[in-house]
């Protein structure tokens, strides 16, 4: 304790201004040129653009069991066969619905049964649910609380998002401000498309160490 | 406290002033670093300008609010410290302060003997570079993989980061292939892509066996109690996800008031340090795992470093700086960044921020020569985010270097000349010196003594004495005659 008492007190004592006032509170819409239209489809229009641009995937689908279909489909192009999901009504219904998805993925379930590093390693896909799709900048919310903690998302070469287009925002501030801190999650992370380096000679490689590709699935039902 | 350096960089008998200046020397002379170095930025240069017009309605209002939001934060510095400090403990952090390195030090080995740690995954931070962390866990037996592709190359070839955001940006995609195909025994190549992936195979253990996961924090939100950390690649996401304890080390400065800043802070600093609108990965993290969570940390520290940063807040003419977000614009902007190479410097920091805080971080005797690495063009001030008048600040950091270490030279010069302006009778000794020194010269010397104009006949004195000068006595001066 003794140091933070040495640090806090040569703070205060080397500047006497006080406090000041508050500064103006501000909105992304009064910041950014590319501030969405909030009506649904030009938020939809946005999202996908962006994400698309970043090298992500964008699939719109009319139902969950559409959704299963088309993953299914793509995951038997890409030759994945093991998966890992947590558990969650939307992903229940994703495999219930679409028997084709359950045939061609074997996928376990993290937050039931104890998943290990070695099974991660297995695993090609990790299929999550979102917390919030942000339009502007194409960016999808995930919490550690509801989207199966933290590896789930990050280790598995393809990370699949399932979410619906209800779940839409023009910007970030629109989910910052859902915000409050009685919130029961202990890592939150805003995913801008895969995983993506320059650190060499700045070409662009996608890839790093997360995700090489990036899924989103958006339900319009 | 074992023996370890702790504060040179690369220990050398001379002085950090000679290793500048010979280091510099060596650097500009080389053309290949120049137009590598060119290449990159230009490239940079490009992909900002165009990220500022799509994105903002006014890039110059935005880091003006970017500048009033960190000027309020640093106003109220204290305050907030003690309000994110109380709301991370709620989270679960365990909050350490550290007042210098060997603190930060002291709590990192007690971390490490607390956790039995053998093996620790760290993503990019610059702070841990600050008080040598690899150097210290190597010290004292602990592994340490850099897991950013840039610090991973730079740990390989046992160099030190190059820059703050891009830390081998001065290597070929040749060089690297060499690099690896010596340290990690893979096959030489030089194509990007294939690189990337030797590193991705690289690390996938070492997230999943390593003990520690240590990272930096761009932000500290104090309404929130959390951190903030930005990336592209993943891996400070693998490095807080996957071991058991995760430590984060973070300067005092880096508080921002509320999570809801973020809405700015993200796109300025993603803007301005790679040209993006958002990088790939922001993770908010409040603490470690909590009940109903799948995995992720058992224990989370936090260390808050002072190590000199309450130096410079006591200093008003350079106390801005602390509002820096380090996104490396001001290095890419500097003509003396870009002729001399970040290794130059020899301090984590380079380039015009570096030049800034390095004198008063670690001593103004031995590292105030960096106040002088500017051209004062201006360049980085322009480019930075928040608006900090960088190229003000090195001018105020040169009165006080000149302070510190006085020339000989130049100080008695001084006094000298102060001594004969302050006396009537001196200064007309002075003058009557002067027009007999250049008579002198022009007998001895007379060639050289024709590049200089002829003295007057009779000093102003001597014409106040009389009361008419030599142009109404003679109609013209004797200058004049000459035809001069």
């Amino acid at each position: 304790m003794e140091s933070r008492e040495l640090i806090l007190g040569k703070l205060r004592s080397s500047f006497s201004g006080g406090e000041r006032d508050a500064i103006p509170s501000t909105h992304g819409k009064m910041i950014f040129s590319d501030y969405p239209d909030e009506s649904s489809s030009a938020l939809l229009a946005q999202f996908t653009g962006r994400v698309t641009a970043l090298k992500g995937e964008v699939f719109l689908v009319r139902s969950l069991a559409e959704a299963g279909q088309s993953l299914a489909q793509l995951c038997r192009e890409a030759g994945v066969s093991a998966g890992i999901r947590h558990s969650s009504p939307i992903l229940d219904q994703l495999f219930e619905q679409s028997p084709d998805l359950s045939q061609t993925v074997e996928c376990r379930t993290c937050d039931l049964t104890p998943v290990d590093h070695a099974d991660f390693a297995q695993a090609h896909i990790g299929i999550t649910t979102a917390d919030a799709l942000i339009a502007r900048t194409g960016s999808v919310v995930l919490k550690a609380s509801t989207a199966g903690g933290r590896r789930l998302s990050v280790l598995p070469p393809i990370h699949c998002v399932i979410a619906h287009q209800s779940q839409l925002v023009p910007s970030m501030d629109d989910w910052l401000k859902e915000i409050n801190t009685r919130d029961d999650w202990s890592y939150s992370t805003v995913i801008t498309g895969p995983s993506r380096t320059a650190d060499i000679e700045r070409i662009l490689v996608l890839g790093a160490h997360g995700p090489k590709r990036l899924l989103v699935f958006i339900i319009s039902e | 406290m074992n023996s370890v350096p702790s504060s040179a960089q690369q220990p050398s008998s001379k002085s950090q002033e000679a290793r500048f200046v010979a280091a510099s020397a060596r650097k500009s002379e080389d053309d290949v670093h120049r137009k590598r170095l060119l290449k990159i930025i230009s490239n940079y240069d490009s992909v900002v300008v165009a990220q500022k017009e799509n994105q903002f309605i006014d890039w110059q209002a935005a880091r003006t609010l970017g500048s009033r939001i960190k000027e309020h934060t640093l106003t109220n510095l204290p305050a907030l410290l003690e309000q994110f400090e109380a709301n991370a403990i709620k989270n679960g952090v365990n909050v350490l302060w550290a007042k210098d390195t060997a603190e930060a030090q002291q709590h990192v080995l007690d971390i490490v003997k607390r956790h039995s740690v053998k093996k620790a995954v760290k993503s990019k931070s610059m702070i841990s570079e600050e008080i040598l962390m690899n150097e210290f866990l190597e010290h004292q037996g602990v592994e340490v993989c850099e897991s950013d592709l840039g610090e991973l190359i730079q740990q390989l070839a046992g160099e030190k980061p190059y820059h703050i955001v891009t830390p081998a940006m001065h290597k070929s995609k040749e060089e690297i292939g060499e690099l690896f195909k010596r340290t990690l025994g893979c096959e030489m190549t030089d194509n990007a892509e294939e690189l990337t992936g030797i590193a991705r195979d690289h690390l996938r253990g070492a997230y999943t066996t390593a003990d520690l996961g240590i990272s930096g924090a761009n932000f500290l939100l104090a309404d929130d109690g959390s951190i903030l950390i930005l990336e592209n690649e993943g891996n400070a996401r693998l490095s807080t996800a996957c071991p058991k304890v995760h430590l984060s080390v973070a300067g005092i400065e880096k508080v921002l008031p509320s999570i809801k800043d973020l809405e700015l802070f993200i796109p300025l600093l993603a803007t301005s340090g790679t040209g993006q609108q958002f990088t790939a990965y922001n993770s908010i993290i409040r603490g470690p795992k909590r009940a109903g969570e799948a995995d992720g940390p058992d224990t989370m520290y936090l260390i808050l470093l002072d190590n000199g940063r309450t130096t410079i807040y006591s200093k008003p003419e350079v106390r801005a700086s602390l509002s820096c977000i380090r996104c490396g614009a001001c290095l890419n902007a500097c003509p003396v960044y870009k002729t001399v190479g970040g290794h130059s410097y020899n301090t984590p920091y380079s380039g015009p921020i570096g030049a800034v805080i390095t004198p008063h971080l670690k001593g103004m005797k031995e590292w105030g020569h960096l106040s002088y690495a500017s051209s004062l063009c201006g360049a980085c001030t322009d480019v930075c985010p928040v608006k900090i008048p960088l190229h003000h600040m090195l001018l105020t950091n040169r009165q006080e270097a000149s302070r510190t270490n006085p020339s000989l030279f130049w100080s008695t010069a001084l006094k000298g000349w102060a001594f004969v302006m302050k006396g009537r009778n001196r200064l007309s000794i002075g003058s009557k010196a002067a027009v007999v020194g250049s008579r002198l010269l022009s007998l001895l010397a007379p060639s050289f003594a024709k590049r200089f104009p002829q003295p007057a006949p009779r000093t102003f004195a001597q014409m106040w004495a009389t009361g008419s000068t030599d142009r109404d006595a003679h109609g013209e001066t004797k200058r004049g005659k000459d035809g001069k």
